[in-house]
């Protein structure tokens, strides 16, 4: 790897454990989905999208790996639930109902995308190299998304009237995401990530941008509480977990 | 994944055709040409056509749920994504496969509509249960390698639009054999309970995938619609054999042991001993082995398999979960070619 001092391993372990864990279990719930989405090239669409998302934290996992040395299916599947960092709003129930999937899908792929923007101009040259090739794939994620919510949003009243309230049901967890990572003050004191100002700001106004185009509305805030970020989930996230590790704990050390 | 020519047609439409426009097609055919949809053709072989592709449709994507239902339990960062990518193919098959048979003349939704209120069929392998992800190991490498034979030969058939698709979900089936391989591999190299786990789930596979290629051959399977108008290649009882010439060896060499077994009404196994037939038979080249059960067979297609119901709903749900999406994107059109 190249040269990182030791003092940052642990604070920028913490960081990409936050933005593996987001894509990791957002790719696994995206993947419920998958032959079952409301319309066959919806359902192709979608499950490209998760095989993303889970390409990507297997990237980020290997990069964790280069620091700390553990193997990268035993920090995605082997972790007890406190060790987790995802924001509780991508293992957040869709009820398979299609416009909570979408306003999921829009907060995190948005919030990503600015993100890796940020990640891309990390002083740690393989960090930065990978979130600038993650970032590039992330623009289809955006783009995707933003359709969604064109269709839905310039639809008919029902849709509009769904997504609008799917938007508003996930806005609370949305929030959530900008919770900030343990350890990241640490990075930008000792140079390895720029601060480049409020990033709730940045991906709010993005937000706000994307639905006005289609008449949509989210009423975001800053985050006050502490939540996934500090390894303290919901019942939702347990749930995905649980499924996650049913057949790796059966035998963890096993080759699968 | 899966194609099945086992629908039947009644050739005696055939009485109103144009006897010399039959004549000339049924050359053209049996000389290797192509129809294309624009061609003239036998009412007879639009109507066998055009449910051959909306089974096969039906199948990829009726195929797609059991397996999809094992995506969040994939227990590695690989085989989540490959099962992933794999079940997303079956339903590109599913999209492409739909497309070729409305161009025979009937809507998306109307197929997905009969799917769901049983008037349409779908393969019967696919009403069998997946309790554990050794099952979802044995489906990668059976089934799809029995439907790589199979689509192998319907690939030399006579509807263009319908070999050409095949071609490409070859391609794309030879992925999902080799990673089932892969996986079937991986068990059998593992521990003692993941090796049990391999054996009991190729059990409750082994049968299936014997029926996969459908009933036995009738004496004049050859003088029959599917076959005569080369939409079908080779006999079922031809492609079965061809399977157990390929995949016996293969499971003894890994290990496995090819059983007769007797399943419950869940699809179960209750009792099992090793297939007394199995053998190589030096004077025919192939490999005896003993017949899957037909009776069990029969009772699956008519509807009472151990997951028939499951799937149904599962597919109903689906297309109702989404039925306000289309309505919303298509403005209501949703009988509309190609758009739902």
């Amino acid at each position: 790897m190249s040269e990182l001092n030791k003092q940052f391993h642990e604070p920028l372990l913490n960081v990409l454990r936050c933005v593996a864990d987001d894509k990791l279990f957002l790719g696994h719930r995206n993947s419920d989905w998958t032959g079952i989405a409301p319309i066959l090239e919806a359902d192709i669409a979608f499950s490209s999208l998760a095989q993303d998302d889970i390409a990507h934290a297997s990237a980020f996992y290997e990069l964790m790996n280069t620091i700390s040395g553990e193997d990268p299916d035993q920090i995605a599947f082997g972790r007890t639930a406190d060790a987790y960092r995802c924001a509780d709003i991508v293992t957040k129930s869709d009820d398979f109902n299609w416009a909570n999937a979408i306003a999921r899908q829009f907060y995190c792929n948005l919030y990503d995308y600015h993100r890796l923007l940020r990640l891309s101009n990390c002083t740690w040259a393989p960090l930065a190299t990978l979130a600038k090739r993650i970032c590039a794939e992330q623009t289809v994620h955006v783009d995707h998304v933003g359709s969604w919510i064109d269709h839905l949003g310039n639809g008919n009243d029902d849709s509009k009237q769904r997504l609008q309230t799917a938007l508003d049901d996930y806005a609370p967890y949305a929030s959530m995401l900008s919770e900030k990572p343990d350890g990241i003050d640490t990075l930008f004191e000792g140079g390895i990530l720029i601060d480049e100002g409020c990033l709730f700001t940045q991906w709010k106004e993005h937000v706000d941008t994307v639905l006005g185009t289609a008449g949509m509305k989210a009423h975001i805030d800053i985050p006050s509480a502490r939540g996934g970020r500090t390894g303290n989930h919901d019942d939702d996230f347990a749930l995905s977990l649980t499924e996650l590790q049913e057949v790796f704990s059966t035998d963890p050390l096993a080759a699968w | 994944m899966s194609a099945s020519a086992n629908v039947e047609v009644n050739i005696n439409d055939c009485a109103k055709a144009d006897p010399e426009k039959l004549a000339a097609f049924e050359k053209h055919v049996a000389e290797g040409g192509l129809i294309e949809p624009n061609d003239w053709m036998p009412e007879a072989y639009r109507s066998l056509m055009l449910r051959m592709a909306e089974h096969h449709a039906n199948s990829e994507i009726v195929g797609a749920l059991p397996e999809g239902e094992w995506i969040t339990k994939a227990p590695s960062l690989l085989r989540k994504l490959a099962l992933t990518a794999k079940v997303q193919d079956e339903v590109g098959h599913g999209q492409m496969l739909y497309e070729v048979a409305q161009d025979l003349g009937k809507t998306r939704n109307a197929m997905l509509r009969d799917l769901i209120t049983g008037v349409t069929k779908y393969h019967n392998c696919f009403n069998y249960p997946c309790p554990t992800w050794a099952d979802i190991c044995m489906i990668a490498w059976l089934i799809d390698g029995a439907a790589i034979l199979n689509q192998g030969t319907l690939a030399h058939g006579s509807f263009g639009p319908y070999i050409r698709t095949m071609r490409r979900i070859n391609m794309e089936e030879a992925f999902h054999f080799k990673h089932g391989e892969d996986m079937v591999l991986t068990l059998m190299s593992g521990t003692d309970k993941q090796k049990q786990m391999a054996q009991e789930a190729f059990d409750r596979w082994w049968d299936p995938s014997l029926a996969f290629f459908g009933p036995n051959d009738r004496p004049d399977e050859r003088e029959r619609p599917a076959m005569k108008w080369r939409m079908k290649t080779a006999t079922n009882d031809e492609l079965r054999q061809k399977f157990v010439n390929r995949f016996a060896p293969a499971a003894m060499a890994t290990g496995l042991v090819i059983n007769v077994c007797k399943k419950d009404a869940d699809g179960l196994v209750v009792s099992k001993k090793p297939d007394p037939l199995l053998k190589h038979n030096e004077e025919t080249g192939n490999w005896d082995f003993t017949q899957p059960d037909w009776d069990e067979f029969i009772k699956v297609i008519r509807g009472n398999g151990p997951c028939n119901k499951d799937r149904l709903a599962l597919r109903r749900f689906s297309y109702e979960q989404g039925e306000w999406v289309r309505r919303a994107i298509l403005d209501g059109a949703t009988d509309a070619p190609c758009n739902n």
